[in-house]
């Protein structure tokens, strides 16, 4: 009943240095993850979460004010689990790397 | 359309294809693809990502195991974005259905990435950008593979786009494909641009970072009369252009009629209108230009080709096919003026912190003897063929005078001993282009044949100011009244003491202020051979006494700048064709 349902959450960016390379990459490797089509909106521009070159296009400093938007079966869990990777900074998430996408794995 | 500004070394107007050629040399050519050649293409592009995966992969692991996890990260967020799917659709597309080359579909698409973290105000998008130009240069590595080409290979006609060109890769430019070129650092004064303008190439220098901006193939128009250069120019100002350069034609084709013609005032004074030179094969065009003589041969080219010291053999092969090329026409042959950073082959004594004020030029030559006495020796030897005059630059007291020509002196002797020819009553000349020794030039003027007055490095020492640093470089006014002060000084005193003066820097090219240097009593200018047609029309135009009221009321002026809108109001008045478009 979810299925085209759009998710969003509102998320700060934590990251001292704002979405550099690795955190970027991280976000991406946890977003190719999902079937659902993730989208990253930034001063009402929109960019595509499972690209890094648009993530990192974003250009969104430390405090950036974000919005992630989902659209599909798995939106929901997509979003809440970047959601959770933007409150840590995306860092920790990156050297948590492995658990995390395997717990996904078996959802 | 993009416009940049920078700084004009070289005049004209060049509209052609682009060729990028990036910080390492690449050469990025656009290339539209036979359509049966799409599926090689993009198996080709699939193998280079593939390549180029390899080796990040490689790096990771690499970096990873010295370093630790954290920075292997960094080549795995570079493989993401090798990886990124919106990047691969991309490339793919514009190879399919856009025909384009891998190279280019590459260059262009991940520039346009760069530039747009370039773009983003912060410093660590700035670095991203490095990241996709990283990537960029691995995968044209791949792909370019050994069809890196040289630029004395081109084949069809460009417009050279590059980071910098040094003054040797300048040299090998050929005029018949490189239309013009445009360089993001460098300055005004550099030898890469004097040599653009012996190559009569039109040339801007020192814009800033724009070759993110563009991509090979791109049509692009250097305005080297403007300093500007302008990408994705729109179809009117292409066809502006155009016009402009059609039209310089026409006037050049008449102003070349004058080739002739004596460079004879409207009031019937001749004035002795000469060429300056840096290579051999420019006497040709100062023959058909109806040059009188070479006012100033430079011979900087001869160290800064060569990896090498110049052997006195090189020397004089340049010196006499110059020489006898002229046909009996003086050729003023100056002796080295270059700093020591700029000798390949010299070792460099203590660090110099200012090399404007450092070891160069007639200093350099005094310091080493042996380096000296070899050039000395060529030019004595060539002095045999025709009629050659020796002039010694950046003279800034009489001891340098003094030693310079004792030097000279030996090396006479040496030749006499040897039984080598040489024209023993040889012309023995100073630059003027130190406010020293404009100072002393009542006491030079009696141990010198003539002197010329070198504008370039007078401005810069008297208003202390390095025209490459364009911070300050609205300072640097050939028609500063200060600079005016003491070429009025020079040539007046010269004329007392009888003795031969002559201006050949910049400002003797500049119609409007070479009317201003006819008023003050110059009956000699050097120019660079393109100039002489434009110099000659002037002279034909106007009246020395004209000149001498124009000279007058512009010396009552107290800026630069008000000296400048005067004169070319004066030039429109009296020759409304030479006012620059």
């Amino acid at each position: 009943m979810m299925a085209k349902e759009t998710v969003t959450c509102e998320v700060t960016v934590t990251n001292e240095q704002g979405l550099h390379l690795r955190p970027a990459d991280a976000l991406v490797q946890l977003a190719q993850k999902f079937d659902a089509d993730i989208e990253l909106l930034h001063d009402g521009a929109c960019f595509d979460a499972k690209s890094i070159l648009e993530v990192m296009a974003l250009g969104a400093g430390p405090g950036a004010q974000l919005v992630i938007q989902a659209r599909g079966l798995d939106a929901k869990q997509a979003v809440d689990l970047l959601a959770s990777a933007f409150q840590e900074g995306f860092d920790q998430v990156h050297s948590d790397n492995a658990d995390e996408c395997g717990q996904m794995g078996t959802d | 359309m993009l416009t940049l500004q920078g700084i004009a070394v070289s005049s004209g107007v060049a509209i052609g294809e682009a060729l990028v050629i990036d910080y390492e040399g690449f050469r990025i050519p656009r290339r539209f693809l036979m359509r049966d050649a799409v599926d090689d293409e993009l198996q080709r592009l699939s193998s280079a990502i593939e390549a180029v995966a390899e080796d990040i992969e490689r790096n990771r692991v690499s970096i990873a195991s010295q370093l630790g996890e954290q920075y292997g990260a960094i080549f795995a967020a570079h493989l993401q974005v090798l990886r990124d799917e919106r990047l691969n659709d991309e490339l793919r597309r514009l190879v399919l259905e856009r025909h384009y080359s891998p190279e280019y579909a590459v260059s262009r698409t991940l520039r346009r990435y760069a530039k747009v973290f370039l773009e983003l105000d912060n410093a660590h998008h700035v670095e991203r950008a490095q990241d996709i130009f990283d990537i960029e240069r691995s995968l044209l590595y791949y792909l370019l593979g050994l069809r890196r080409e040289e630029l004395s290979h081109l084949t069809s006609p460009v417009v050279v786009l590059a980071h910098n060109l040094r003054p040797s890769e300048t040299a090998k430019l050929n005029p018949e494909f490189v239309l013009g070129f445009a360089t993001e650092i460098g300055g005004g004064l550099s030898h890469t641009a004097i040599v653009a303008k012996g190559l009569e190439i039109p040339a801007v220098v020192g814009i800033g970072e724009f070759l993110t901006d563009v991509s090979g193939g791109d049509l692009v128009i250097v305005d080297g009369d403007h300093g500007r250069i302008l990408l994705q120019p729109d179809e009117e100002t292409i066809a502006r252009y155009r016009h402009e350069v059609e039209e310089h034609r026409t006037i050049s084709a008449r102003l070349d009629e004058l080739a002739d013609l004596p460079a004879q005032t409207q009031d019937g004074t001749l004035i002795r209108l000469a060429a300056n030179i840096e290579f051999p094969h420019e006497v040709t065009a100062c023959s058909q230009r109806g040059a009188e003589g070479i006012g100033l041969y430079r011979t900087e080219f001869l160290y800064l080709g060569a990896s090498e010291e110049p052997t006195e053999e090189d020397h004089f092969q340049a010196y006499s096919q110059v020489v006898n090329a002229m046909e009996g026409h003086s050729v003023v042959i100056r002796t080295l003026d270059l700093g020591a950073d700029k000798m390949g082959q010299m070792p460099l004594g203590e660090e110099e912190h200012n090399p404007v004020l450092g070891l160069r030029s007639i200093r350099l030559s005094l310091k080493n003897v042996t380096l000296f006495r070899t050039q000395l020796r060529a030019i004595l030897r060539a002095s045999a063929l025709g009629q050659v005059e020796l002039m010694f630059p950046l003279i800034s007291t009489m001891v340098e005078l003094r030693q310079a020509k004792s030097v000279l002196n030996d090396v006479m002797e040496d030749l006499a001993e040897e039984g080598i020819p040489f024209d023993a009553d040889l012309k023995v000349g100073m630059m003027v282009e130190v406010p020293a020794a404009v100072m002393m030039i009542d006491r030079f003027l009696r141990e010198v044949d003539f002197v010329s007055i070198g504008t370039n490095d007078l401005v810069q020492y008297t208003l202390a100011v390095d025209r490459d640093n364009k911070d300050v470089a609205d300072l640097y006014q050939a028609v500063d009244p200060a600079v005016l002060r003491l070429i009025e000084v020079t040539i007046k005193s010269a004329k007392v003491a009888d003795v031969f003066v002559s201006v050949c820097g910049e400002i003797s090219g500049q119609p409007a202020y070479a009317m201003l240097l006819l008023g003050m009593g110059v009956r000699a200018l050097s120019v660079p051979p393109s100039l002489i047609p434009e110099i000659k029309k002037l002279c034909r135009s106007v009246s020395l006494s004209d000149c001498e009221a124009i000279c007058e009321c512009a010396m009552g002026m107290e800026t630069a700048g008000e000296i400048k809108t005067y004169l070319h109001e004066e030039l429109r008045k009296t020759v409304p064709e030479l006012v620059p478009f």
